[in-house]
């Protein structure tokens, strides 16, 4: 079965086209990264899994239930974490846990879900006082309440420094070695780099890419990148390196090449330099970053650069 | 019933911000002084010391009860839904199994309980200076006031919440609940003026003749008017001017469960309008 299901979903919001026709599975029990800049159309997909938002067209439909019919079905079975939710400023951190376990028939304890989430201290101050960071643990230990079998998290690394996002990512794990199924949003690709089992790239409200990171990154075609530096470089240097099997692409600055592979070795086009005569310098190879990837898919431009 | 968790909540997150506090030395104040107050007024009044009884103080409060009441309440419930949205709280409610009917209902039972504890209190410290300064105090007479005067209370809550759930912005939602205070109890004596002008060519009818029902009518659909029908007809004394009219009884339309009917429609139709668009809104 599929966790969330949308097939065809187009919103509009008078003449802004948020999402167009857009398809998107997630499988049971995987961590799905929800990929895409700000603006995207990201908060709208998750704002229809809620009901939120009606979609102008399509269908939504969330642990086998239709997004709008069973909305508080769905809801007693997921765990949320909003993008731009607001606490409220005079309830304690453990009254909003107590009203989210009540809400959800649920029986946690809130000192031990707020422990969880690194904030135990801050049980009994009220909320208004919490810093962004703060603010954004708190929600995830809401998201936590009741064992929930989906967990919509947007944007959750919001206000978090490394180690608060470190921690959330254990935290993401945790839930899915539970069995829980994960689709969390970002426009940060570490985050998702690190605990996704796919990732869905979307660009102006379509999906531009799904795959694995590493599908992602064979996909983009954004190899591996070298730089050589030699001694004197020749003309007869760039020859013998372009002629490499692999290479796609070589560029030169002074005495420094840059050159891109698919699949060449570096120690193909080390010796193609070398059996020209040219000493190499230096040498370090770059793997394509994952922002490289996700500029490849959203922006065609950067990618070239 | 998940709309008392969202009441509990609401209704504690008041007690922390004072308001219910707040509210309640405001009505303890108001009644209580009132009361006082109507003992200088017998006494300095041109029959010399009249008689100071119960029944007197409730139809000299009807009036500044009319005005307080509404106008707090608004104040209480205008942001209730449109702030929630406006600032986000809403998808930390939502998110949660609420359903959005139960948000509304949630909110008109919680401030309608802090607005509704708050007159109470007030009622009664204003009755405990009544039974101590006054020469009669008619207990019946003084519940049934109290009873309606709660009712109001909640009655403009409910208004002010399904007012606020029609709007997604906290500054619209202010201009609304003015715009009703201001249509429904400042300038409505203009509609049936205005009918009556279109209809007969003057603006009221004379001294000495007995208005046409449906112009009584208009005059009491009102919430304040429902109310202050109500209270005159419900307790003792024939005050108010359907008394005077039909000294036998009144047509059903204009009797006393009619006022009543009146207050609970308000109570019902503005938190449904406001349900409706609620219901179909993108937050």
């Amino acid at each position: 079965m599929s966790a969330i299901e949308l097939s065809g979903v187009t919103k509009q919001f008078g003449d802004v086209t948020a999402l167009h026709d857009l398809d998107l599975e997630v499988q049971d029990g995987e961590i799905y990264g929800f990929l895409g800049p700000n603006g995207a159309g990201k908060s709208t997909t998750i704002d229809i899994l809620l009901d939120f938002v009606r979609p102008t067209s399509g269908r939504a439909s969330v642990l086998g239930m239709d997004a709008q019919d069973d909305s508080l079905a769905i809801r007693q079975r997921t765990g949320v974490l909003p993008d731009g939710f607001h606490v409220y400023d005079r309830l304690t951190a453990r009254q909003h846990l107590e009203f989210a376990i009540e809400s959800k028939n649920a029986t946690d304890d809130p000192d031990e879900l707020l422990e969880r989430v690194g904030i135990p201290d801050a049980a009994d101050r009220k909320a208004g006082g919490f810093s962004k960071g703060m603010a954004q643990r708190l929600a995830l230990a809401v998201a936590l309440v009741g064992e929930p079998d989906l967990i919509i998290l947007d944007e959750p690394s919001t206000g978090l420094d490394p180690n608060g996002a470190r921690e959330m990512r254990e935290i993401i794990k945790e839930e899915a070695a539970r069995g829980a199924t994960v689709f969390f949003s970002s426009h940060i690709l570490e985050q998702v780099e690190a605990v996704c089992d796919r990732v869905g790239i979307l660009q102006n409200g379509e999906l531009v890419a799904e795959d694995t990171i590493r599908g992602l990154r064979d996909a983009a075609g954004t190899g591996t990148t070298l730089r050589v530096t030699v001694d004197v470089l020749t003309d007869d240097v760039l020859v013998a390196v372009r002629d490499v099997p692999g290479v796609t692409d070589v560029t030169a600055d002074g005495d420094t090449l840059t050159v891109r592979t698919e699949s060449a070795a570096k120690t193909d086009v080390l010796d193609a330099v070398e059996g020209t005569g040219a000493d190499v310098v230096d040498f370090s190879t770059e793997e394509a970053s994952l922002d490289d990837v996700f500029a490849a898919y959203t922006d065609e431009e950067v990618a070239r650069a | 019933m998940s709309w008392s968790v969202i009441a509990k909540k609401d209704f504690r997150d008041a007690g922390r911000s004072k308001a219910l506090w707040a509210l309640t030395a405001l009505f303890v104040l108001f009644m209580a002084g009132m009361a006082y107050v109507y003992t200088l007024v017998q006494s300095g009044g041109p029959a010399g010391a009249g008689e100071l009884g119960s029944l007197g103080l409730i139809f000299f409060l009807i009036s500044p009860v009319t005005l307080l009441i509404p106008l707090t309440a608004l104040v209480m419930a205008h942001k209730s839904i449109a702030g929630e949205v406006e600032s986000g709280s809403a998808k930390f409610l939502l998110s949660l199994p609420h359903t959005r009917r139960d948000a509304i209902i949630g909110k008109v039972v919680g401030r309608g309980a802090v607005m509704g504890v708050a007159v109470l209190v007030g009622l009664v410290v204003a009755a405990v200076v009544t039974v101590a300064l006054y020469d009669s105090f008619d207990t019946m007479a003084y519940l049934g006031f109290a009873v309606l005067t709660v009712f109001l209370a909640v009655m403009y809550t409910a208004i002010g919440v399904g007012l606020s759930a029609t709007t997604k912005d906290g500054g619209r939602a202010t201009i609304l609940v003015a715009g009703f205070y201001v249509f429904f109890e400042l300038a409505w004596g203009l509609v049936p003026t205005g009918v009556y002008y279109l209809l007969n060519n003057s603006f009221a009818p004379g001294p000495n003749t007995v208005p046409p029902d449906w112009y009584l009518l208009l005059n009491r659909l009102p919430p304040s008017s429902a109310f202050s029908s109500a209270v005159f007809q419900f307790l003792p004394g024939n005050a108010g001017n359907i008394a005077q009219y039909f000294p036998q009884s009144p047509p059903i339309h204009l009797s006393k469960w009619a006022a009543l009917a009146m207050m609970v429609v308000w109570f019902v139709v503005v938190p449904l309008v406001g349900y409706r668009v609620f219901e179909r809104a993108d937050l």
